[in-house]
């Protein structure tokens, strides 16, 4: 049996006991196969030593049990490692990021404690997944929507608390600043509600986020510092209407006033969807149908790279391809998107021959057959349609591959765009690592951009560590140009905390104090996102 | 390396294939174990093969479940359903990849396992083969024997011929079955690990 390191046999079994005594028997784990559950079917080490294992899993049911556990983990230095549905896959799922910790699994705590229509607002516990809580909605007709990720299979409260993103309004598709409020239990068994739940009898926790003094809830998010059993959330009324509108226009420079008014109309909330970007010229195109990646076109797409963009356009012209396409969308009254629409359209044709296409209104609530056709996470409904194809390959369909990504932020800006593509031109050509010829970002982030690398995972060693180093030497790379990574799998949690190096680490440092006061005994998720307890620093670097 | 949109624009190329490629069936997890009847055929709706393979599962008492591209709604909505419900039963499809993915990753938390894996494809002649290391092919021999499981797996998951001739092409020729995003998988998981996802039962809420 597996077991934490630094942990005596006897001390792991009577604490094992003592898990035992506090959920049930049936609700603790600790056999091989009971264990398969708790690894990461997307680990870069699958199989080899790095790879995180868990020692156990315990499954409570409320919170007096999780605080119960914490209370015996401090006793018998237990590391624990939190999850709630567990399907973060690609960053790490339900293995622990400290191998040897025993896994909290929160999947039993599921309920809806509250839908706010009114206030549109909810209060959930950590097991609730994002098709819990659309049904529960959808049941009881609720005029409000979630915002969920792609694919949508994980927990508001999982993907929250590690920074994820989705398809709606910018108030609502950054996850965790929907959040209003949450209870944790702290290191120390000690249990805490921040926000206005911190004041006995208010009734704005879910209304008011900060009560009074620090605000301290985003220490708790990409974290290991608590496990969150509750959170509220904002949700999104219903609107009454949805409509696209596409611009494109033919010149590469172009991409810079397109941005820049891309972004007057989203910080003025006159658009209010997800953007999303294509460069038909260069062969990249919302409908992979359509798409088309000659090695002409690539030559052309080099030349623009390094500053010289006129080839493409010209071939773009004869193709009928414009250089950069737009698509931008809106959530509103019926009346009102056409207008917003046309202010936009209005904005955008001070790029000379900007052109548009107008999208098709459609009105809401979907019909069943709607459903069926719209891309479904920007009218809030969690789907399972996305990604896979490398879960299976020709060399190896029987087996479950996965993948893993590198996912920098840059500035909001067609200059910080074709930066960064000279940036990761430079790492393909002289670095050999595989990238894309050129990476177009993606706009789920309200005020920044982010492009997203994924190389897949497989259960071939020489072919994980080929994987492996790529993305560790484009990380490096970038954080050289001032792109960091917003999130990423444990495997390579130190190697990007350690690139966040301001003031000699300034950052890490006051996270290690944190840790240090909160948590003495180091038994909360040690390592989770490059930040170790006292006794297991210092890491090797990687 | 693969980025998002590479791997859309991927499935656009594998719809295209028309060259056949090895066909690759995956032995059982556990050879000798004891066979549960298919209780739950999943098909891809836009399949033209659909309505045969739908009239010959339901004539074999084999529950048949319509999936999309989006697999959702059949696992939150039915077999979520019933596997919390302990109705843990061997579940045969015949999907695309993505779906199988999903169904796989759930299915794996309530002990099922893919014991039967075939990958379908096109080649030059528009025919539809599936094709395979003899020992899976004699395995479909003697599962074909079987009552329950293995006249549901094969007649209603696979329509082959069972040969016992190494990686021989099946003597089928099916009309070309191939759907947007990809191959069509046949596959069957089975109730194998002992059931152990912590969930309660459902509860009121």
């Amino acid at each position: 049996m597996r077991k934490p390191p630094g942990v005596s046999d006897q001390d792991f079994a009577t604490a094992l006991g003592q898990f035992e005594s506090v959920v049930g028997r049936r609700w603790l784990f600790t056999g091989d196969e009971d264990l398969d559950l708790y690894r990461d079917a997307f680990s870069p080490y699958w199989g080899e030593a790095e790879e995180r294992r868990a020692s156990a899993a315990v499954a409570p049911d409320r919170v007096g049990q999780v605080q119960d556990i914490v209370r015996i983990a401090n006793r018998f230095r237990i590391p624990l490692y939190p999850i709630s549905t567990g399907r973060d896959l690609g960053y790490g799922g339900s293995a622990p990021t400290y191998t040897g910790s025993v896994v909290v699994d929160l999947k039993r705590m599921n309920r809806v404690l509250e839908v706010n229509e009114r206030n549109a607002s909810a209060l959930l516990e950590p097991g609730v997944s994002y098709f819990d809580l659309y049904q529960y909605i959808q049941e009881r007709g609720l005029k409000v929507w979630l915002d969920v990720p792609d694919p949508g299979w994980g927990s508001p409260i999982g993907n929250s608390l590690d920074r994820g993103g989705g398809y709606t309004m910018p108030a609502f598709r950054m996850h965790f600043d929907s959040h209003c409020g949450m209870e944790v239990v702290l290191p120390n068994g000690e249990l805490m509600r921040t926000g206005m739940g911190a004041l006995p009898g208010s009734k704005s926790w879910q209304e008011f986020k900060w009560s009074f003094g620090p605000w301290v809830d985003g220490l708790f998010s990409q974290s290991s510092l608590g496990i969150v059993t509750k959170m509220g959330f904002w949700l999104m009324p219903q609107p009454e209407a949805y409509l696209t509108g596409t611009v494109s226009v033919a010149r590469y420079a172009d991409l810079i006033p397109l941005i820049d008014t891309l972004n007057y109309l989203e910080n003025s909330s006159i658009t209010n969807g997800m953007p999303e970007l294509w460069s038909p010229a260069m062969g990249i195109t919302a409908d992979a149908e359509a798409a088309s990646d000659t090695a002409e076109v690539r030559a052309l797409v080099e030349q623009a790279i390094d500053g010289n963009a006129e080839p493409l356009e010209a071939s773009g012209a004869r193709r009928k391809r414009p250089v950069w396409t737009l698509r931008i969308k809106f959530y509103g009254p019926a009346r009102t998107v056409p207008l917003q629409w046309e202010f936009s359209k209005e904005r955008f044709a001070q790029i000379r021959g900007a052109t548009f296409t107008d999208g098709t209104l459609i009105r809401l609530p979907l019909t069943e057959a709607q459903k069926a056709q719209v891309p479904k996470a920007e009218f809030g409904i969690p789907a399972l349609s996305i990604w896979s194809r490398i879960s299976r390959s020709e060399q190896s369909p029987g087996e479950h591959y996965g993948h893993q990504g590198f996912s920098p932020i840059i500035p909001r800006s067609g200059e910080a765009i074709f930066a960064a593509n000279r940036v990761f031109a430079e790492a393909r050509r002289q670095h050999g690592i595989g990238v894309p010829l050129y990476s177009i970002p993606y706009f789920f982030w309200h005020r920044a951009l982010m492009f997203i690398f994924l190389w897949p995972t497989s259960r071939d060693r020489a072919e994980n560590a080929k994987s492996r180093t790529a993305l560790m030497d484009l990380v490096r790379l970038a954080a050289k140009a001032g792109f960091g990574e917003y999130r990423a799998a444990p495997a390579y949690q130190d190697l990007i905390m350690s690139t966040y190096s301001f003031n000699n680490h300034a950052l890490l440092h006051f996270h290690e104090t944190l840790k240090d006061a909160v948590d003495p005994n180091g038994i909360m998720s040690p390592g989770r996102y490059g930040v170790w307890p006292r006794h297991l620093r210092p890491r090797p670097p990687q | 390396m693969l980025t998002r949109r590479s791997l859309l624009e991927g499935w656009a190329a594998l719809a295209t294939a028309a060259s056949a490629r090895g066909v690759f069936v995956r032995p059982g997890t556990h050879p000798d174990a004891d066979l549960a009847p298919v209780a739950t055929l999943l098909v891809d709706a836009r399949s033209s093969g659909r309505d045969e393979l739908a009239r010959a599962a339901i004539g074999a008492g084999v529950r048949v479940l319509d999936a999309g591209a989006d697999v959702a709604p059949i696992l939150y909505r039915t077999l979520l359903h019933d596997w919390r419900r302990q109705a843990i039963k061997a579940l045969a499809g015949f999907t695309s990849a993505t779906s199988l993915f999903y169904i796989e990753r759930f299915a794996y938390d309530w002990g099922l396992r893919t014991v039967f894996l075939a990958r379908h494809l096109v080649d030059g002649e528009d025919a539809r083969w599936v094709r395979g290391p003899e020992c899976m092919l004699n395995r479909l021999a003697v599962c074909a024997r079987l009552e329950g499981w293995g006249s549901a797996a094969v007649s209603t998951s696979l329509r082959l011929p069972v040969t016992p001739r190494p990686l021989a092409c099946s003597q089928a020729r099916l009309v070309p079955d191939m759907i947007a995003d990809g191959a069509l998988y046949s596959w069957t998981l089975m109730p194998i690990a002992r059931h152990t996802m912590p969930m309660t039962a459902e509860t009121a809420l």
